[in-house]
C-alpha cells in the first residue's frame, strides 16, 4: 500500500514494529523494498509525494563552496522514484579494476547482472553503432573500447514502473510525505531503536524497526547521519570524521579536438546517419593505468558531420583556432574566445574517475530547512591526479590516432601544463554527471570508511546505507547500474542468503 | 607517413606557429631518443610528421616537448 502521511488523522505506526525501515523511495529504496522477502515487514518512507512539489524539493537547497557545481536543489529529485525521475538511462557496470579500493570485488556483484539489466530495461548489449574507422583504436596497446547500455525504450522511471507493485505488495507499507528527521539510538549508542518522522503539516511520528536503511542519495545520506546529533554530537557513524568525506563525481571536460585523415573522414562521411552515430568511447587498459599511475576515464571521440559544407568563414576560423596565440589575440579584441568547433573534424570529451579526496566533502551549513535540520554544504574538490589522468589518457589516444592513421589530436590548452587540478568543466551545465558518490564509503575498517562490506554503518548493529554513497570509489561508469546490483546484494543479505 | 588529409592544414598551422616563434628546431634535433611522439602547440604528433614537414618548410625558433 502507498499512503499519504499528510492526509492521515490517525498515527499509522502505533503498535507496529517493522523488520526493515527504508528511508528514500528512489532507485535503491524501491529496489530493496521490492526484493526483500515477503516474510519481512517493510516500511518505505518517501519524503516527497508521487509528484514534484516545491516544499519537498526545498529541503534539498544547500550551498556549494568548492569547485563550481550544479544547484544542489536541482541535481537530485525528492519525490517517489527519486532521481530516476530525470535519469537519462545510460549505464553499465563498473570495471573490474574499479574495485581496487573496495572490500568487495566485481565477482560479488556479477550474480546480479542479469536481474539489474531486467530492472533497468536493458535489452541489447550496447548502444547500436555500425563499424567505423575509429574502431581501429580498439587495437591500440593501451586502450580498450567501452560501450554503454541504454535503458529503454525510455529510461526506466522507478516511480512510474514500480509504483503499482509497491502498492500491492503485502509486506510493504509505503508512506509519502514522510520525512525522517532523527534516528534514536539505544543507550549504548550501538542500535537504532526508532526513527522520528515528520509530515508537512508539522506532525511528528515515531517508527520502530529491527533494521534501518538510508537510501536517500549520495548527498542526503551523509546529511541525515550528520544531523542525527542529539546523542552523538558529531553524528551517527562519524567516529572517525569520515561521514560526508570523499564526495566524488564524474568530472566532464573537453580534452581537445582532432583532425581526421582523408580516408577516415571519407569513411565516416559515407556512413554518417545521424548526429553522434560515429562516436566511439575508449578507456585506458588496467596495465596502462597502473604503469602511468592514473585513474579510470572514458574518452569520447565525437566526430562532427563531415558532410556539412564549411564556409570560407569557417576556413578562416580554422586558421585562427589552431593557433593558441591567435585565439588569445581574438579573445583580447572581442572579449571572448572564438567558437572553434568548425575548425576541427571532431572533439574529444572525457568523463573521468575522481581520486578519493578527503577534502572533497559534504558537511552541514548554518541554515536550517523547514524541519529544523541543517542544510547541506558541499565542498567539491579535485586532485592533481585527476588532471594527470585526463592528460595521459588523451595522449594515449593521440598516439592511437597517429598509429592507425586516423588523424591527429590537439590537446586542450588547459592540459598543456602538468600543474594544478582540472579547470572548470566543458561548460556550465556540463561540468559533471550529477553522480553523487562515496560520501559514506564502504571499507574493511571504520578508520577508512563509514559502512562495512554489507553496507552496515560501523559502530551500529542495525543501520545500513544503500545507493552510490557507499561506493568506495566511483570508477568512470554511470552509477545507476551498480546501485541496483549492490541493492540486490543487500536484499540477499537481509533475506539471509549472504552470511555476514 | 603521408598527410593525405590535412597536410595543407598542418602547413598553415606550422607556418603560423613559426611566424609566432613557437617552434624550436634545435630542441627537436636534441630529442632523438626512442620516443616517437612529441607535443607541438598542443598537437600530439609523431616524429615522422615533423621530419616530413621540416623537409618542406623552414621552421625556426620553436618550442616542443617530447612526451
Amino acid at each position: 500500500m502507498i499512503v499519504d502521511l499528510d492526509k492521515l488523522d490517525e498515527d499509522p505506526f502505533i503498535g507496529k514494529t517493522y523488520d526493515v525501515c527504508i528511508c528514500g523511495a528512489g532507485v535503491a529504496g524501491i529496489t530493496l523494498a521490492r526484493k526483500l522477502s515477503g516474510r519481512l515487514r517493510v516500511l518505505l518512507l518517501e519524503a516527497g509525494g508521487v509528484k514534484y512539489t516545491r516544499e519537498s524539493q526545498d529541503v534539498y537547497k544547500g550551498t556549494s563552496i568548492g569547485r563550481s557545481y550544479f544547484d544542489l536543489s536541482t541535481t537530485r529529485l525528492r519525490y517517489f522514484g527519486g532521481t530516476s525521475n530525470h535519469w537519462t538511462g545510460v549505464c553499465r557496470p563498473l570495471d573490474e579494476h574499479d574495485f581496487r579500493s573496495w572490500p568487495i570485488d566485481r565477482r560479488d556483484l556479477t550474480p546480479y547482472l542479469d536481474e539489474a539489466r531486467s530492472i533497468l530495461d536493458i535489452d541489447s548489449d550496447a548502444v547500436g553503432l555500425s563499424a567505423g574507422p575509429l574502431d581501429a583504436i580498439s587495437n591500440a596497446e593501451n586502450l580498450r573500447r567501452v560501450e554503454s547500455w541504454q535503458s529503454g525504450p525510455a529510461p526506466t522511471n522507478f516511480g512510474t514502473k514500480y509504483r503499482a507493485e509497491i502498492e500491492i505488495r503485502q509486506n510493504v507499507e509505503c508512506f509519502l510525505n514522510a520525512n525522517l528527521v532523527n534516528l534514536q539510538l539505544s543507550e549504548d549508542l550501538s542500535t537504532v531503536h526508532s526513527g522520528e518522522v515528520r509530515n508537512y503539516a508539522g506532525r511528528t511520528f515515531v517508527v520502530e524497526a529491527g533494521n534501518f536503511v538510508l537510501a536517500a542519495g549520495g548527498i542526503e545520506n551523509p546529511r541525515i547521519l550528520l544531523n542525527c546529533n542529539r546523542q552523538i554530537p558529531t553524528g551517527i557513524g562519524n567516529q572517525f570524521d569520515l561521514v560526508g568525506r570523499f564526495f566524488s563525481e564524474h568530472p566532464h571536460h573537453n580534452a581537445g579536438h582532432f583532425l581526421l585523415e582523408d580516408v577516415a573522414k571519407e569513411t565516416i562521411a559515407k556512413s554518417w546517419s545521424k548526429k553522434g552515430a560515429a562516436r566511439r568511447d575508449f578507456s585506458p587498459t588496467k596495465e596502462f593505468m597502473d604503469k602511468e599511475g592514473i585513474l579510470n576515464i572514458q574518452l569520447e571521440v565525437q566526430p562532427y558531420d563531415p558532410n556539412e559544407q564549411r564556409s570560407f568563414k569557417d576556413a578562416i576560423k580554422g586558421i585562427i583556432c589552431r593557433s593558441d596565440l591567435a585565439v588569445d589575440m581574438v579573445k583580447q579584441i572581442r572579449g571572448k574566445e572564438p567558437n572553434c568547433s568548425s575548425a576541427y573534424d571532431g572533439q574529444l570529451l572525457v568523463i573521468s574517475e575522481q581520486a578519493n579526496n578527503p577534502l572533497s566533502r559534504v558537511t552541514l551549513g548554518a541554515d536550517l530547512d523547514m524541519f529544523g535540520l541543517k542544510r547541506v554544504l558541499l565542498d567539491w574538490n579535485l586532485s592533481k591526479i585527476d588532471k594527470r589522468t585526463i592528460k595521459h589518457a588523451t595522449i594515449a589516444l593521440g598516439r592511437a590516432f597517429a598509429d592507425f592513421e586516423l588523424g591527429r589530436i590537439q590537446l586542450a590548452q588547459w592540459l598543456l601544463d602538468d600543474n594544478g587540478v582540472p579547470g572548470l568543466g566543458v561548460a556550465e551545465g556540463y561540468v559533471a554527471g550529477h553522480h553523487h558518490m562515496c560520501t559514506t564509503r564502504m571499507s574493511s575498517s571504520a578508520e577508512e570508511g563509514v559502512v562495512d562490506k554489507n553496507q552496515r554503518v560501523f559502530g551500529t548493529s542495525n543501520l545500513y546505507i544503500a545507493g552510490s554513497s557507499v561506493f568506495s570509489s566511483g570508477g568512470q561508469a554511470n552509477p545507476t547500474f551498480t546501485i541496483v546490483q549492490m541493492t540486490l546484494r543487500l536484499a540477499d543479505y537481509f533475506n539471509g542468503k549472504i552470511v555476514a | 607517413m603521408s598527410f593525405g588529409f590535412s597536410r595543407r592544414e598542418f602547413h598553415v598551422q606550422f607556418f603560423g606557429a613559426a611566424v609566432f616563434g613557437s617552434f624550436c628546431s634545435q630542441k627537436l634535433e636534441q630529442d632523438t631518443g626512442d620516443r616517437d611522439l612529441l607535443l607541438f602547440d598542443g598537437w600530439i604528433l609523431k616524429r615522422s610528421d615533423i621530419v616530413e614537414l621540416l623537409a618542406s618548410e623552414r621552421i625556426v625558433n620553436s618550442k616542443s616537448t617530447i612526451l
